[in-house]
């Protein structure tokens, strides 16, 4: 996954980066909370220079699909 | 700043060190992650807060509440914020399972958003006529009013409430302004009642969120997403600037004022060198834009005398010089005697600032010292580390902007007292000369003709018992700083007595100089507070207090003891023999050096006090002690 990705996930979470993995889940996470999921969006956006909608924002459920979808935008259609 | 952000804080071993790291920081260029971690790592050190704040609203406040700790924190003041659940600012009030005692905050800040107090307003106002349009500001008015009676019933937290923000988009759009009573005008009026219902409320402050989120840029303050899928109605970048205003008031409410603006003269308060350029040769002119910018300066600077501080020359110059540029330019904004003192001379100014704060009776960490040279501020800097130095630039252009933007210098209200400082400084002059030619310290005391109104405080008095109580350094026995909700309970409970005391003399008036506080127990009367303003020591009225709190105790318990204590700070020196020569007996004196005094009421007696006449005040001796 994007190395870029992990570090920031670390850093807004507040944890480690070596426990920021693809398949880390959202749901239950006890630091990946509604507000911080936002406070993320917002550092990805910044970093990446990507703008996700509100149904992609909603769908995020693990790590691994937020890497994807940072792809998929920052791919040229 | 990220690397050296993280190398300060991870270096921060407690929660003062890391206030010393962070100071200086410029708030407005705090960005959410450096805030995050900031308050992170404030979460995980010691250090007891100097404030505990609670917000409330109907927008989501969370990462506002961390920005304003993260900006507090850099202009040296801990707060300890708390949000509290989402639109439910009254059930925080009124349910006592939501923890407000817990928390105990000193201060609530309350935001709430109109679209959503008033939910019709997105249709547009169109349909509405002007009656209709009022009732709306009725309505939102008495949403904040019952929010903040219910809270003045519940706590005695300064209660924070922001204005109304007006949105970017107006639904009617430009036809708006055509309709007469349209969404512009509803919001101008509404926060306008809301700044007059509340302007004389001692408990309350309306913060100007709306002129914030202006000065941000509207465009960027509110974005659709967020607020749709979390209710933020800020957005991220126009948290630096909230924060820096509500800092300005946690800062105010927390750190000890300055008092004094000391002010270099060349390229400060006028552009040139007066000893090169004569005093016609300097820029001061209208028409010339640097005239004009220092021009602007001095306005400013005497908008900041009017918030109560004083002003100080600190200059090497000749003095002849500048009286004589003084008198030739009688337009400046500025005059010769709006300052206080006046150091022209050719002595290092670190000396000159140990004298003006001598002369002004006031510590040298009051004072904020203003230059354009580097190497004095730098000077300054190094030898008067108490001493806030700003350091202006070359460009004349934003010296107002500069001022004005200081937090230093920042009051949260303004007294009757603060507007009329620099004239009783003055007079304090003119007293001083006075003492001189006499030599003898009775006749001056007589010459002076003091004389002292005693009365029971009240609301009239509040800011200024207020700013008593959070100023007084010097003549304070216990300096216990007593915030408004304290001091209303007191003027309302029959058994304290909360008094205040007014001076006048031959020079002119005073003011309100002194407030004292007795609480009556079942077997004695206690003495909680005495303090007295710097300008009004050494000249007796000490003692008319304490004669005034003893003829208050034989009114109420004429076989009882009268009791006081000392608490010793670092700078209350004048009161620590007050009790002594005021005939009290010293009972105890702790390890921390408190000093605890007695004093049977029935042998206690007025002593004397030359010079001074005691006159009635609102409220008469014997009328009190029936």
């Amino acid at each position: 996954m994007n190395q870029k990705l992990a570090e920031l996930i670390a850093d807004v979470l507040d944890m480690p980066v070596a426990e920021v993995t693809p398949r880390m889940v959202r749901e239950g996470h006890p630091k990946w909370d509604s507000l911080n999921h936002l406070r993320l969006v917002t550092a990805i956006e910044e970093e990446f220079g990507v703008a996700l909608s509100m149904d992609e924002i909603e769908a995020v459920e693990t790590v691994g699909q937020l890497d994807e979808m940072i792809a998929e935008h920052c791919t040229p259609a | 700043m990220t690397d050296d952000l993280r190398l300060c804080l991870e270096a921060s071993k407690d929660a003062t060190a890391l206030k010393s790291a962070l100071a200086g920081t410029d708030v407005l260029t705090l960005v959410t992650r450096d805030a995050e971690r900031i308050v992170r790592r404030l979460e995980v050190l010691e250090g007891a807060p100097d404030l505990r704040v609670l917000y409330l609203g109907n927008h989501t406040l969370d990462m506002f509440a961390r920005m304003v700790s993260a900006a507090s924190l850099c202009r040296g003041v801990h707060v300890d914020g708390r949000v509290g659940p989402f639109d439910q600012h009254m059930q925080m009030l009124l349910d006592p399972s939501l923890g407000l005692a817990d928390y105990d905050p000193h201060a609530i800040f309350l935001s709430l958003e109109l679209e959503r107090v008033l939910p019709q307003l997105p249709a547009g106002l169109a349909g509405l006529g002007a009656a209709a349009r009022e009732g709306l500001v009725e309505q939102a008015l008495a949403a904040v009013a019952s929010w903040i009676e219910t809270a003045r019933g519940v706590t005695g937290a300064t209660l924070l409430v922001g204005n109304f923000w007006r949105p970017c988009r107006q639904h009617l759009g430009i036809a708006d302004a055509k309709l007469g009573h349209g969404e512009a005008q509803l919001y101008a009026s509404l926060n306008a009642r809301l700044f007059d219902a509340y302007a004389a409320d001692p408990q309350v402050f309306v913060v100007d969120v709306d002129h914030a989120l202006a000065t941000a840029g509207r465009r960027a303050a509110h974005g659709p997403r967020m607020k749709l899928l979390a209710k933020i109605a800020w957005a991220e970048p126009a948290l630096p600037q909230l924060a820096d205003l509500m800092s300005r008031y946690f800062a105010s409410m927390v750190l000890p004022p300055k008092k004094c603006l000391v002010l270099d003269l060349d390229n400060t308060l006028w552009g040139g060198v007066l000893g090169e350029e004569g005093p016609e040769g300097i820029r001061i002119a209208e028409g010339d834009p640097v005239g004009e910018a220092f021009r602007a300066f001095q306005s400013a600077i005497k908008a900041v005398q009017r918030r109560g501080l004083l002003l100080a020359i600190c200059s090497k110059n000749n003095l002849e010089d500048v009286e004589e540029a003084f008198r030739l330019h009688t337009d400046m904004p500025l005059g010769w005697s709006d300052f206080a003192a006046r150091q022209v001379n050719w002595e290092p100014k670190h000396a000159n600032l140990q004298d003006i704060a001598a002369q002004l009776n006031i510590g040298t960490d009051s004072l904020v010292f203003v230059d354009d040279n580097p190497a004095e501020c730098e000077l300054i800097r190094q030898l008067m580390p108490e001493v806030r130095t700003v350091h202006l630039p070359k460009d004349p252009s934003s010296y107002a902007d500069l001022l004005l933007d200081l937090p230093e210098l920042e009051r949260v209200a303004l007294s009757e007292e603060d507007l009329r400082k620099t004239e009783q400084y003055h007079e304090q002059a003119e007293r001083e000369a006075v003492r001189v030619a006499a030599g003898d310290m009775r006749a001056y005391l007589e010459s002076l003709e003091t004389r002292l109104t005693f009365w029971p405080a009240t609301r009239a008095e509040m800011t200024r018992v207020h700013q008593l109580f959070a100023k007084t350094n010097q003549f304070n026995v216990t300096t216990k700083r007593y915030r408004p909700a304290d001091i209303e309970r007191f003027m309302a409970s029959p058994d304290w007595q909360l008094e205040v005391v007014a001076a006048r003399d031959r020079f002119g008036d005073l003011g309100i100089i002194g407030a004292f506080l007795v609480e009556r127990r079942t077997d004695a009367v206690a003495v909680d507070s005495v303090v007295l303003s710097c300008r009004a020591m050494g000249r007796g009225v000490e003692t008319a207090i304490a004669n005034r709190i003893k003829a208050i105790a034989a009114g109420w318990q004429p076989q009882g003891r009268l009791l006081a204590e000392v608490r010793p700070t670092r700078k209350n020196k004048p009161v620590l023999e007050y009790f002594d020569s005021q005939g009290f007996a010293l009972l105890e004196a702790t390890a921390e050096g408190t000093k605890r005094y007695g004093l049977k009421i029935a042998q206690a007696q007025s002593l004397d006090c030359p010079g001074i006449i005691v006159e009635a005040g609102a409220q008469s001796l014997e009328s009190e002690a029936s």
